[in-house]
């Protein structure tokens, strides 16, 4: 657009948005590899909706509020049936489309999300949200404690062997936690420890890559008599892919596993990008 | 049965239309007023509801109209320069725009068109197919909207990079 851009800035726009066919996307890819410039957009555009998204997405995870929800309790039929909606049109409708075993299972995806905001977990959800500021406030201590090269507790109570890792935090905590092999992507495991937790049992697994850089992955599980289910239903299930923040200068990519009975968080000084896959990496490993 | 079924498909849909109302007005109740009001009308009319177009962008619709129409009612004349004039340009900064809300503020430059259709798409997950269908434009109009709020906002942060300092989750109400 005037700038001297061999591409137009619509055009890595679509690029950026996925908006383009397979041929125009390979023809854009191409010309991205030999124009600095435009990469260069692409970059900042994508920079952009992290940005928008790290600033909004936290909303999704709020409760929702009540008078939200009345609405919906409030149209228990009355609603509907008053502005002249026969529960019949709207079956044919929904018939017609859905074939019956997927409207079936929409209604049960949707029901379970439902559930979390519906069946009056607000107070859960709140708990919920505190308890994960908790468990990274925890985490961000660990590890400025523990994992940093210059500590003089970075040894301490420190496992070496990963091999041996599992059975013997499972003999400390009666949990069983597998240290995920990293080396392909870099880092190789120095070692694992134990951790004190405000609750359930905690543990810090860390790596270190060839130029010295150290990240620990943080962990917290539930004690046993912990009402489970409970924190089950108050969780949206989007909360499993996992959450990237930053504190003073530490990288953190945080999530819960799908049961909703673990907490891990991976910290360290990695950039953005790197952090997201390494996490990406381990959300996949743990769940 | 039928009721309970869709109610239970809108509930789903609450969070994401806080999402949207909240980055449209930055005011946590205002946002929430919008919300409410779009879940009042989405459920008057649950006869018009046409499946095909999926449910998420039917509420979206009813939302931006209500956003739209609220813009005119309260101040017709800021709307109207607002609306209208769709220029590239971007006021001055006077602010260092360096903290992570400041990209609010930098959005709140934007005309407010730009502004719906970039959080539809970066946001909201929107394609420009369904965008369009939310704001009932073609979709060559939110393509141009889209590429021109990218640039303005690159414009207006450009000169600093992007940091957060801070460690809670910033949460309004």
């Amino acid at each position: 657009m005037g700038n001297g851009n061999a591409i137009d800035s619509a055009v890595l726009s679509d690029y950026v948005d996925d908006e383009l066919d397979p041929v125009r996307r390979r023809a854009v890819e191409r010309e991205l590899a030999n124009d600095p410039d435009a990469a260069e957009t692409v970059r900042a555009y994508r920079d952009q909706a992290d940005a928008l998204r790290r600033l909004y997405d936290p909303v999704l995870d709020e409760p929702v509020p009540a008078r939200l929800l009345e609405v919906l309790e409030r149209a228990d039929g009355a609603g509907g049936a008053a502005e002249g909606t026969p529960g019949g049109a709207l079956r044919g409708r929904i018939r017609r489309v859905l074939p019956t075993a997927m409207a079936a299972a929409l209604a049960l995806a949707v029901g379970s999300v439902a559930g979390w905001v519906v069946r009056g977990n607000l107070i859960d959800a709140e708990a919920q949200r505190i308890a994960m500021q908790m468990f990274l406030n925890e985490a961000v201590s660990s590890y400025s404690l523990y994992a940093r090269d210059d500590s003089p507790w970075s040894r301490a109570g420190l496992l070496e062997d990963r091999s041996e890792f599992g059975s013997w935090f499972n003999t400390e905590r009666e949990l069983e936690v597998f240290a995920p092999d990293l080396d392909e992507v870099g880092f190789s495991f120095v070692g694992g420890r134990a951790l004190p937790a405000s609750r359930g049992s905690a543990g810090q697994i860390i790596y270190q890559d060839d130029d010295g850089n150290m990240i620990a992955l943080h962990f917290e599980y539930l004690d046993g008599q912990r009402p489970r289910d409970t924190l089950q239903a108050s969780r949206p299930p989007s909360r499993s892919t996992g959450s990237y923040m930053e504190h003073n200068d530490v990288s953190i990519f945080y999530w819960n596993s799908d049961s909703g009975s673990a907490s891990y968080a991976l910290l360290g000084h990695l950039e953005q990008d790197g952090m997201r896959s390494l996490g990406e990496k381990l959300v996949a490993h743990f769940n | 049965m039928l009721m309970d079924k869709l109610r239970s498909l809108i509930t789903a849909e609450i969070p994401h239309l806080r999402r949207y109302a909240r980055a449209l007005v930055r005011n946590a109740d205002e946002a929430d007023d919008m919300v409410q009001a779009c879940l009042e009308k989405a459920l008057a009319r649950a006869s018009q509801w046409n499946s095909d177009k999926g449910l998420r962008s039917w509420l979206f619709r009813i939302m931006h109209n209500d956003f739209v129409s609220t813009l005119r009612r309260r101040d017709r004349e800021r709307a109207f320069h607002r609306r209208y004039p769709e220029t590239d340009s971007v006021p001055p900064s006077q602010e260092n725009l360096f903290e992570l809300n400041q990209v609010d503020k930098a959005m709140d430059r934007l005309p407010v068109e730009q502004r719906e259709a970039l959080l539809l798409v970066a946001v909201s997950g929107f394609s420009y197919e369904e965008s369009a269908q939310v704001l009932a434009v073609p979709v060559g109009t939110v393509r141009s909207r889209l590429s021109r709020a990218r640039e303005a906002l690159r414009e207006i942060m450009q000169s600093r990079p992007l940091e957060s300092g801070s460690f809670e989750v910033r949460r309004d109400g």
